[in-house]
């Protein structure tokens, strides 16, 4: 018999060593990737009642809520401007100049510049939020003879945004790529377009959809970032808005609310049930891909993208009657955990939670008691997010807390049935304040806060 | 009608017409254990409806929920319905399998189906011509392993017949069709025994009409009929097609009209196994007519109405392997009925 301690005195031979390198190498190689991990969601916590109507005075042209759902800007066509509307406060903040009718807008990631399509001021406004102005116009070049502007934009990851034009006086636009770095603008020749395109990133900005406006051939479009190509879809019908997931691999567009996959098959459809009242307007889509939203008059559509069927409505305070296919009434945008939309209607925005999927009590610290409810509810909620990462439920110290005090051990193994969730999920988990302690670590409000923000935050993933 | 007048006329027309293939396998017999007609109220608009060869359960789709609906002829009772793909019309199921194909017209795909443990076990993506979105709306399967799928083409009239290989489910345009593309409403039908595919181009008017033969796996040649036609049915070994419409046509293997029967509507149909009779769906009722002399023999009641108005699925009728059964789609959900018929 040769024992292990032998065998491992034996000088390696020079081929298994080399063998034994790659399998290390290879080893190394694949714990790289599988290091890769998405960074979660920051989950809107701040507090107000749904639906809310912020009343703006003017036309407006397009919305965007900033990835730390801190603000919501909007451009205001009429009074050439941005409106800044402080989601912690629900105010509206000092509007930002910009360019002549300004409609599309699109925050760059990792920066404080917004890019705003004046549309009939024939450039792009960037803004820098930390100053709170305009810093300076990047002149569009027009495609043909006419006056053209740009009127939608949307940033991608791979340093380029890509922005439509209209042709004023005609129902034409062009396609157009903006080096953000250089700021460089180039044309795009693939494809012609229309004075109502609309552009969108994916959460990720790994995937821009375009849907070609003023053409009822409905082309729908997707550009692919990391290669930087096109590839479309006709979907036979006037479109208005276009939406992707967090990561670009489910599209839906409106009216009408086509979902289509990654390689633009048409994987469902979601017929309207009432085609008496408005249908036009805009859309959204969770992060996740699983649920679907779409104005409708003074409601919005929640549409479950799996069975394709429409499963509830929510009501924005608010009408969006007046659209009529060009403006952007009914237009929203739906923040990064998924949990809040702002939807332009006929007089501000209407901000509207998403679900109700809110936790027992509004926690305040050194006030609200911690409830055996808190973490039975966070049990659940875990174990649900463990069962969609396909791991097993978590098995919890005193199943029932019915009359038991909630104890460090809740809580610590609360963490760490979430944190195996978020390594299966592959996102990077959140750190806790403070390391508990058996019997010596009082529980605090923020330790069950902190958990419900990682729990919300990885049901937006 | 009087029964015995109906019954006389089924004798007549079983006596006069001989077995079309003798040695054809035994089909199992339905056992009605109800008073027809029988009403299952179902919520929902249905899309298309199907008898499996053991007699035992009715599928039909539900274009409004997304879904197959199962309808036990045991308990004669609605089963736990079965998610499918968006919006779902055709369906067909694959014979010495457990598989139902479910046309998702709301996508470009079909779903697969296990009824026996009801469950969608797949979708299978369907391709799209010069990216158009072409989706499928009726199935029919072969015996040589292949379907047909027909598609319509979302906000245009174009659509098309594409070829899927039920062992691979790999799906492909035919570039053999005898008809150019651009039409959409294309029925779908198999016989029976799945030697032969009856089509109807029904948007075109006036409408034509294929054969396809499992056997070559071709296309014959086409049959421009007089009238529009909105559906079509076969017989058992696709001996007998009936196209109909405002008119019905009876026509032979070849394509060849025998005879017209000319009494006005609009409707769906089926024929009887051994293609001595059809039936015809009428705004409350369906019309017995012998595909011998082309004449309304009979009719039965299905207790409930029949409103043909868009999207024309409301009284499409599937029709048991032995001709016993007939299950028509109604305005408010689905009538068994009890056809009387006792032939082959």
């Amino acid at each position: 018999l040769t024992t292990v301690a032998e065998s491992s005195r034996r000088p390696a031979s020079p081929l298994l060593a080399i063998l034994l390198a790659a399998i290390v190498l290879l080893s190394a190689v694949r714990t790289d990737t599988q290091s890769v991990r998405s960074v979660a969601a920051i989950v809107c916590d701040f507090e107000f009642t749904s639906p809310t109507l912020m009343p703006v005075s003017g036309s407006l042209g397009g919305i965007v809520i900033d990835d730390r759902c801190e603000h919501a800007y909007i451009t205001n066509t009429t009074a050439n401007r941005v409106e800044d509307l402080s989601l912690k406060t629900m105010t509206l903040g000092q509007p930002i100049s910009v360019g002549a009718g300004p409609k599309g807008l699109d925050l760059r990631p990792g920066t404080n510049l917004l890019y705003v399509a004046n549309a009939t001021g024939g450039s792009i406004s960037v803004v820098d939020l930390s100053q709170h102005a305009e810093v300076r116009r990047i002149t569009s070049p027009p495609s043909t003879n006419l006056p053209e502007s740009p009127n939608s934009i949307a940033i991608a990851n791979n340093g380029l945004a890509l922005y439509a034009t209209e042709i004023h006086g005609s129902n034409g636009g062009a396609l157009f790529q903006l080096e953000l770095s250089t700021e460089q603008v180039t044309r795009r020749t693939e494809y012609f377009v229309g004075d109502t395109t609309r552009l969108k990133a994916s959460r990720e900005r790994n995937v821009l959809g375009i849907v070609i406006g003023g053409n009822s051939g409905g082309q729908v479009i997707r550009y692919d970032a990391a290669t930087a190509t096109f590839r479309h879809r006709y979907l036979g019908r006037f479109l208005s808005q276009i939406n992707l997931d967090r990561r670009g691999v489910q599209l839906i567009t409106v009216p009408g609310a086509y979902a289509l996959d990654a390689a633009m098959n048409l994987a469902g459809t979601v017929p309207h049930s009432n085609t008496t009242i408005n249908v036009w307007g805009g859309s959204e889509i969770a992060p996740n891909g699983r649920i679907g939203y779409r104005s409708l008059g003074s409601k919005i559509d929640v549409m479950d993208l799996r069975t394709f069927l429409k499963t509830g409505e929510l009501s924005i305070g608010d009408t969006t009657s007046s659209f009529n296919g060009i403006d952007a009434l009914g237009m929203m945008d739906l923040s990064d955990d998924g949990r809040v939309l702002a939807v332009i209607s006929d007089h501000g925005i209407s901000m509207v939670r998403t679900r109700s999927d809110a936790f027992t009590d509004t926690l305040v610290a050194g006030t609200t008691p911690i409830r055996a409810v808190h973490i039975t509810e966070l049990r659940d909620r875990i174990n649900g997010l463990r069962t969609l990462y396909g791991l097993a439920e978590s098995a919890w110290t005193e199943p029932s807390l019915t009359g038991a005090f909630v104890k460090a051990v809740h809580v610590a193994e609360l963490r760490a049935a979430l944190q195996q969730a978020y390594d299966a999920a592959s996102v990077t988990p959140p750190t806790f304040t403070d390391q508990l302690q058996q019997s010596a670590t009082p529980i605090k409000a923020l330790h069950v806060k902190e958990l419900r923000n990682a729990v919300l935050a990885l049901e937006a993933n | 009608m009087k029964k015995g007048l109906l019954a006389a006329a089924m004798i007549v027309a079983v006596a006069t017409c001989p077995r079309t293939v003798a040695t054809q396998s035994a089909t199992a017999t339905c056992s009605l254990g109800f008073s027809s007609p029988l009403f299952v109220p179902i919520t929902g608009t249905l899309g298309s409806v199907v008898i499996d060869d053991a007699c035992q359960n009715v599928y039909l789709t539900n274009n409004t929920w997304n879904r197959v609906e199962r309808i036990s002829l045991q308990t004669l009772t609605l089963g736990t319905p079965i998610q499918v793909g968006s919006l779902p019309v055709g369906l067909d199921l694959r014979p010495g399998t457990n598989l139902l194909y479910v046309a998702n017209s709301g996508g470009n795909n079909i779903s697969v189906v296990d009824i026996a443990q009801g469950i969608e076990l797949r979708k299978i993506i369907t391709p799209t011509q010069d990216f158009n979105t072409d989706c499928p709306f009726f199935i029919a399967i072969a015996n040589n392993g292949l379907a047909l799928v027909s598609t319509d083409s979302i906000g245009s009239t174009g659509g098309s017949v594409i070829q899927l290989d039920l062992n691979t489910e790999v799906a492909a345009l035919r570039p053999d069709r005898p008809f150019i593309l651009g039409f959409d409403g294309i029925r779908l039908r198999a016989a029976a025994d799945r030697s032969a595919i009856a089509i109807a181009l029904t948007s075109l008017s006036p409408s034509s009409v294929f054969r396809y033969s499992a056997v070559s796996n071709t296309f014959g040649a086409e049959r421009r009929l007089d009238n529009s036609v909105s559906d079509i049915a076969a017989s058992r070994t696709g001996s007998r097609l009936f196209p109909a419409g405002y008119q019905a046509e009876v026509l032979d293997a070849n394509l060849n009209v025998l005879g017209r029967y000319g009494e006005s509507s609009e409707g769906s149909v089926a024929v009887s196994p051994d293609g001595s009779l059809g039936y015809r769906s009428r705004p409350s009722a369906i019309d017995v007519v012998s595909l011998q002399t082309f004449a309304k023999i009979g009719q039965l009641a299905v207790g409930d109405t029949l409103t043909w108005q868009f999207p024309y699925w409301v009284g499409q009728m599937a029709i048991s392997g032995d001709g016993r059964l007939i299950a028509v789609m109604t305005d408010h959900g689905v009538s068994l009925v009890a056809t009387g018929y006792t032939g082959n």
